[in-house]
């Protein structure tokens, strides 16, 4: 029986609500289980948040009825189970905020049906599996706040459906590759404190419409923003790529981003006048510190007018 | 939050910034060079908490409008070339735990109001032109952790004792202005300072050793003022100190060795004419040799013992017949100069001692003040405070009185002075008060007439102990009469100045009202007289009346 093993793997349960656990109750009625009213199948495995302590064991792969398993915010270590695969009609798979350590199983990427995958705040290591590309439905992937090396894999391209990127705070390298572009439906991707570097797919973002998040701060982008790279970008709220060596001036197609609430620009080589800022109604948050702004002119300040008025 | 700091900004800042959000936070302009002056409309961004706008070429002065800022927990202005006062409506910021107008060209008065931000943490006034002296109320903001810095301006006058309040404080700046009188012993309170800098002052009198309980002080520069007398030894036991600076002073006796004292590179004396010893690398003239040095042979040192034990003997016969002689003859201050030093005081020990003068110790109250019942610690003793009630008129006269009957009478039943205190309160007021040995058995008054308060340990005075009571108030009375240089007259003996001791021996107390008879000429004429109404009613002899 898969889910008394996967109790035994755990050594400390310090709600004890794994007490329901045990024969004399019929596994449909255990604490965070939910069974398939036909066929009395666990459909869903939910225990988040109760700071269990322990393993997680092999034998969730054997719950083949399976479409969300959810373990966040406990205290689970050792690896992610490379029988997770044979979860194959799995959609949602959470297991951020443990202490899981090792790589991403490759095996995961049979789950072909996930739509959700959150590892975010664990220790995995290694880099982010070439087979991700096979989950074709797969909407959101939050494996920020890991120890993940490599690059960004250009086949993130082929995930039509993706809406979430977040893979901040790893140790990630080179570029954002171009094929990010064809993202028709990213609204948010968050790459901040790695060691991306290069220029930001810019040639192509500024199509991005759909993008309401950018984050990208603290990494070794580069070069200059293209003048046009804000003309579509008319959903873009929030945009943080502060921390990076950013040269050239703010283009003046900033103020097409007319629903920003949010921009850091600070700790990079801007230089020049600022543009205005004037259809900006909604900013709340403008930085600029640290660059090389202004030229100790009159008209340094003109932008604050636009500001406010 | 909106910031453009660090960058190469030049220009005015718009009036229209008094536009932007109400609910704007942070406002960041510092290290730019923008000029012109601080728009007044600034004041209008009430929901501003950070606003920093140091390092820039701002200039006129800074906008009373900041008065409106009542969120303000930060401000600095620091490194502009901004003029006037400081101004007053600053007090009005009691958020405010960070203020910083440093390096600007302001000039005035330091206003007292800061004083009432009582969040403040650091303070930064350094390099304008202020002056007059420190207001007290600097001295109150105990919440000043961080920093207070008030070097290079043309400040005057004390650093008063109050600098003993910063309990907390970790660096302390008054350098390079004109301040003068003593450094206070208090400065020993300020039990955090980690940095002291004092240089380039006024100041003389001595090195205060109360440096010493400053555990974590690092660095001491006292140089550039005119302090005399010797380098505290106590000041090799700061272990921590790793730079001091006393040069161009007038010190002078032996530099210690020990502590900062022991590494050449860590401290400097140069300056100072007088100063012998220390370590060999100073290169000092070696001090004068103290005592004898210790002798080679046993048989030596036995002949210095003997020797020196028969003069001991010698001497102390000597002393003891002169001491007989001069007894016959009595001159009263000859004993006094037996008499230890008069501990000193400060109000805070007074206030300590007797829990901020609470109710529970309060244990009389007479005519110009209240008497409160305290343990002095300094003293390592049970005392009773007298604390003058100054509203009162004629308070400072009883003050005065009482001062001129003590300072010279010393007798067995009298209540033994140990010192007094002319201060300030906490409130900046005048505060006078006398402090005497503590007497446990309370006054006679209670003993002859108890309350019905006390019914159940009521005790009753046999006729062995009232005459004993007796006989101790006629001596006294004699010897005050009679036996002083000055006659004194009480003028207020009664029950209730009848104090008992453990072993209940009378001692007369309160002599507020006592008067000082020079009996030099036979016609005994008044030298100290006193207020209005003299003694108790019901107490006071019939004379005293017909006399006035």
């Amino acid at each position: 029986m898969a889910l008394l093993k996967f109790k035994e793997s755990i050594s400390n349960d310090p709600y004890g609500i794994l007490a329901s656990w045990n024969s004399s109750t019929h596994f449909c009625k255990w604490y965070g289980i939910t069974c398939s009213p036909m066929h009395q199948r666990v459909t869903e495995l939910n225990v988040e948040g109760y700071q269990l302590h322990g393993l997680i064991s092999p034998h969730v792969g054997n719950l083949s009825f399976l479409r969300n398993l959810n373990l966040a915010k406990n205290s689970f270590f050792g690896k992610i189970p490379q029988k997770l695969g044979q979860l194959f009609r799995l959609q949602e798979l959470v297991l951020s905020d443990n202490s899981l350590t090792g790589e991403i199983p490759t095996n995961l990427t049979s789950c072909s049906n996930l739509e959700f995958l959150y590892l975010t705040g664990n220790h995995l290591i290694g880099k982010i599996p070439i087979g991700i590309s096979s989950l074709q439905k797969l909407q959101v992937l939050e494996i920020s706040k890991n120890n993940l090396t490599g690059r960004i894999p250009p086949f993130i391209g082929n995930l039509s459906w993706l809406a979430i990127l977040s893979v901040g705070d790893n140790h990630l390298e080179r570029d954002i590759p171009q094929e990010i572009c064809s993202l028709k439906n990213l609204t948010i991707m968050s790459v901040f404190l790695n060691r991306l570097s290069n220029t930001l797919p810019s040639s192509c973002l500024y199509n991005m419409s759909s993008l309401t998040f950018i984050s990208a701060a603290f990494n070794n982008f580069n070069g200059s923003l293209p003048p046009n790279m804000f003309n579509t970008l008319s959903n873009l709220q929030y945009l943080a790529i502060g921390g990076n060596q950013f040269s050239g001036t703010i283009p003046i197609s900033i103020s097409n981003a007319s629903s920003l609430f949010y921009l850091d620009l600070d700790q990079n080589n801007l230089v020049g006048q600022v543009p205005s800022l004037g259809k900006l109604h909604d900013l709340r948050r403008l930085n600029l510190e640290l660059n090389s702004l202004g030229d100790n002119s009159t008209t340094d300040l003109e932008f604050l007018k636009s500001l406010t008025n | 939050m909106t910031s453009i700091s660090f960058n190469n900004f030049g220009g005015n800042l718009p009036n229209s910034i008094g536009n932007l959000s109400t609910q704007l936070r942070q406002l960041h302009f510092g290290f730019n060079m923008i000029s012109g002056k601080i728009p007044e409309e600034l004041g209008n961004l009430i929901g501003l908490t950070l606003l920093s706008m140091e390092l820039n070429n701002f200039e006129g002065i800074i906008p009373t409008t900041f008065g409106m800022l009542e969120k303000m927990q930060l401000l600095d202005l620091k490194g502009n070339k901004l003029s006037g006062e400081v101004p007053p409506i600053i007090g009005n910021l009691s958020q405010l735990y960070h203020l910083s107008i440093g390096d600007n060209m302001l000039e005035g008065d330091i206003p007292s109001s800061i004083g009432n931000c009582k969040k403040l943490q650091y303070l930064d006034l350094a390099q304008n032109n202020l002056r007059g002296t420190i207001p007290l109320e600097v001295f109150s903001l105990s919440s000043l952790s961080n920093l207070l810095n008030l070097s290079r301006n043309s400040l005057s006058g004390s650093l008063p004792r109050e600098v003993g309040m910063l309990k907390s404080i970790n660096k302390l700046d008054v350098s390079e202005n004109l301040l003068s009188g003593d450094i206070p012993r208090a400065i020993g309170e300020c039990i955090r300072l980690e940095y002291l800098f004092l240089q380039g002052n006024s100041f003389n009198g001595t090195i205060p050793s109360s440096l010493a309980s400053l555990k974590s002080l690092q660095y001491l520069d006292l140089s550039r003022n005119r302090l005399y007398g010797p380098i505290p030894n106590v000041l090799q036991n700061i272990s921590v100190l790793e730079q001091l600076n006393v040069s161009f002073n007038m010190l002078e006796g032996e530099v210690p060795t020990e502590g900062v004292f022991g590494n050449v590179s860590e401290f400097v004396v140069t300056g100072n004419n007088k100063l012998c010893g220390g370590i060999s690398k100073l290169h000092l003239e070696p001090c004068p040799v103290k005592s004898i040095k210790p002798a080679k042979h046993q048989k030596i040192k036995m002949i210095a013992v003997i020797v020196s034990g028969v003069s001991i003997l010698l001497m102390a016969t000597i002393i003891l017949t002169v001491y007989k002689m001069r007894k016959r003859n009595k001159k009263p201050n000859s004993d006094l100069l037996k008499i230890d030093p008069l501990a000193k005081v400060s109000y805070q020990d007074l206030h300590q001692a007797t829990d901020g003068f609470s109710g529970r110790n309060l244990v009389g109250s007479g005519s110009f003040g209240s008497v409160y019942k305290g343990n002095l610690e300094s003293e390592d003793k049970v005392v009773a405070v007298k604390v003058m009630n100054l509203q009162k008129k004629g308070a400072h006269k009883s003050f005065i009185a009482e001062c001129n009957a003590l300072k010279n009478i010393r007798h067995r039943n009298l209540v033994k002075i140990l010192t007094c205190c002319s201060s300030t309160d906490y409130k900046g007021q005048e505060f006078k008060a006398l402090v005497f040995e503590y007497m446990n058995n309370g006054n006679l008054e209670q003993w002859l007439h108890p309350g019905t308060v006390n019914v159940e340990n009521q005790r009753m005075l046999d006729l062995d102990q009232r005459l004993n009571i007796t006989i101790d108030i006629a001596f006294v009375l004699h010897y005050l009469h009679l036996e002083c240089e000055q006659s004194i007259i009480h003028c207020d003996l009664k029950p209730s100045n009848v104090l008992l001791d453990d072993v209940m021996v009378a001692h007369v107390s309160d002599f507020g009202i006592a008067r000082l008879v020079s009996v030099i000429d036979d016609t005994s004429h008044r030298e100290s007289s006193t207020i209005g109404i003299k003694g108790t009613i019901g107490y006071a002899p019939p004379g005293i009346f017909i006399d006035s």
